[in-house]
């Protein structure tokens, strides 16, 4: 094919469809979504569920800056996730490893700061515990699949880092918000219900990513 | 509207650390993205000379590169509303083209190399401007060949077409340091494959 013939063609597509478009904003900007979305679901656990029963005895920092601390590591998380929704702009490994890790130290760190200013809770089945676990993957489902949705409008070149960000981004805010509500700070019990609930979140955005470059791949092998 | 473009880039390129360049590009992709087809007219026209070298780079097949820039261009039009102006245009273009590139790769499973081409089927592959003094084109560009992907593709972006290791850094989702030592350890495994008259035959890339 000459370099022509190949310039009319694609002029030609182009042509076809040459409605004018609005640039995505950057991934600072969208990440911002973070901020709505945790407000929404605070009203949702307090009506639903209310603050911890002990949130007199524990007073204010202790209950909110960590809870503060887990939403703005969603916000960092998140636009990670979304700044990759531009081509030119895939992260490095290193980022994309440490900051999810540094967010996971806030959260147990958090939690165990809480627990200094708090009476022990009794003892509770497994069953009570297992309902975090339950409850932080619901809240976080809606923060999640919009998170992927925002990614699938821009073109991420790495969509499993993208997708894995995104849900994990997903997941810190609901256990910011639903920290709000549990009565248990121990780090015995926030790393396997909590912190596994936003490590699922992590999963399903993985998985998302999976598929969507499979899909792609698809559709690159049928032309 | 122009002026204050360009002093929009020049502030942003102090802030990120690039090189103030491509208000004209940036213009004609927001012209491109209101919908004026004289400014992808003019896109192309800018941008295919350079991105037919960074494909030829990569598939050493001539028809295969003009494939993969229609695919490229392709894309750009359909991605076109994820260029955030007043951003680089260069860095954007070729992290496109890198996955038409990579996707091609992928999706047919083939390994292209400077065997596969035929003679006459050979395309124009830049070489790195310091390294033309070390030996004719040809064995300058057999020996790029010879390089492994990672190392061909940050010497040619550096070297050729004029990315800063930061730009290099994002389009590959590596560290703006790795990418340099990878443009690094290029260049010498270029020195020594370009040093030994029998490497230029066909030597392997020295790590």
């Amino acid at each position: 094919m000459t370099q022509d013939s190949s310039f009319e063609k694609i002029r030609r597509e182009v042509a076809q469809d040459l409605k004018p478009v609005r640039p995505l904003c950057s991934g600072w900007t969208s990440a911002l979504i973070v901020f709505p979305v945790a407000l929404f679901l605070l009203s949702l656990v307090l009506i639903v569920y209310g603050l911890r029963s002990d949130a007199a005895e524990i007073g204010s920092a202790p209950l909110w800056v960590p809870a503060s601390l887990m939403v703005a590591s969603a916000y960092a998380v998140l636009v990670l996730a979304l700044i990759q929704r531009a081509p030119e702009a895939t992260v490095s490994w290193t980022w994309w490893v440490a900051l999810p890790l540094a967010a996971i130290v806030f959260q147990v760190g958090g939690a165990y700061w809480t627990l200094t200013h708090g009476s022990v809770p009794p003892s509770v089945s497994w069953q009570v515990e297992a309902m975090c676990f339950w409850r932080v993957s619901a809240l976080g489902l809606p923060p999640v699949i919009l998170v992927l949705v925002l990614l699938s409008r821009g073109l991420p070149l790495r969509p499993k880092v993208a997708g894995l960000l995104g849900g994990l981004g997903g997941g810190f805010i609901s256990e910011g918000v639903y920290r709000l509500h549990c009565g248990i700070s121990h780090p015995g019990h926030i790393v396997p219900w909590h912190t596994s609930a936003v490590l699922v979140m992590g999963l399903l955005g993985l998985l998302a990513g999976i598929w969507w470059e499979h899909r792609r791949l698809q559709s690159w092998a049928e032309r | 509207m122009r002026i204050g473009l360009v002093i929009w880039v020049i502030i942003a390129a102090i802030v990120s650390g690039t090189a103030p360049i491509e208000p004209e590009l940036s213009e004609l992709m927001m012209a491109y993205q209101a919908g004026r087809l004289e400014a992808f007219d003019a896109l192309y026209a800018k941008l295919a000379p350079k991105l037919r070298g960074y494909l030829s780079s990569h598939t050493y097949n001539a028809s295969l590169t003009e494939d993969l820039l229609q695919e490229t261009f392709l894309q750009i039009h359909r991605s076109r509303h994820t260029y955030a102006p007043p951003r680089p245009v260069r860095p954007w273009v070729f992290a496109i083209a890198r996955h038409v590139y990579l996707m091609h790769r992928r999706a047919s499973a083939r390994r292209y190399s400077v065997e596969t081409a035929a003679p006459g089927e050979l395309p124009e592959v830049p070489v790195p401007p310091a390294m033309e003094q070390l030996g004719s084109h040809r064995d300058v560009w057999r020996a790029l060949a010879e390089l492994s992907d990672d190392r061909r593709e940050a010497v040619l972006l550096h070297h050729v077409w004029g990315f800063t290791f930061g730009e290099i850094g994002a389009m590959l989702g590596i560290r703006a340091g790795t990418a340099k030592l990878r443009a690094h350890r290029a260049i010498s495994a270029l020195r020594t494959l370009l040093a030994s008259p029998d490497a230029r035959g066909g030597a392997r890339d020295p790590r």
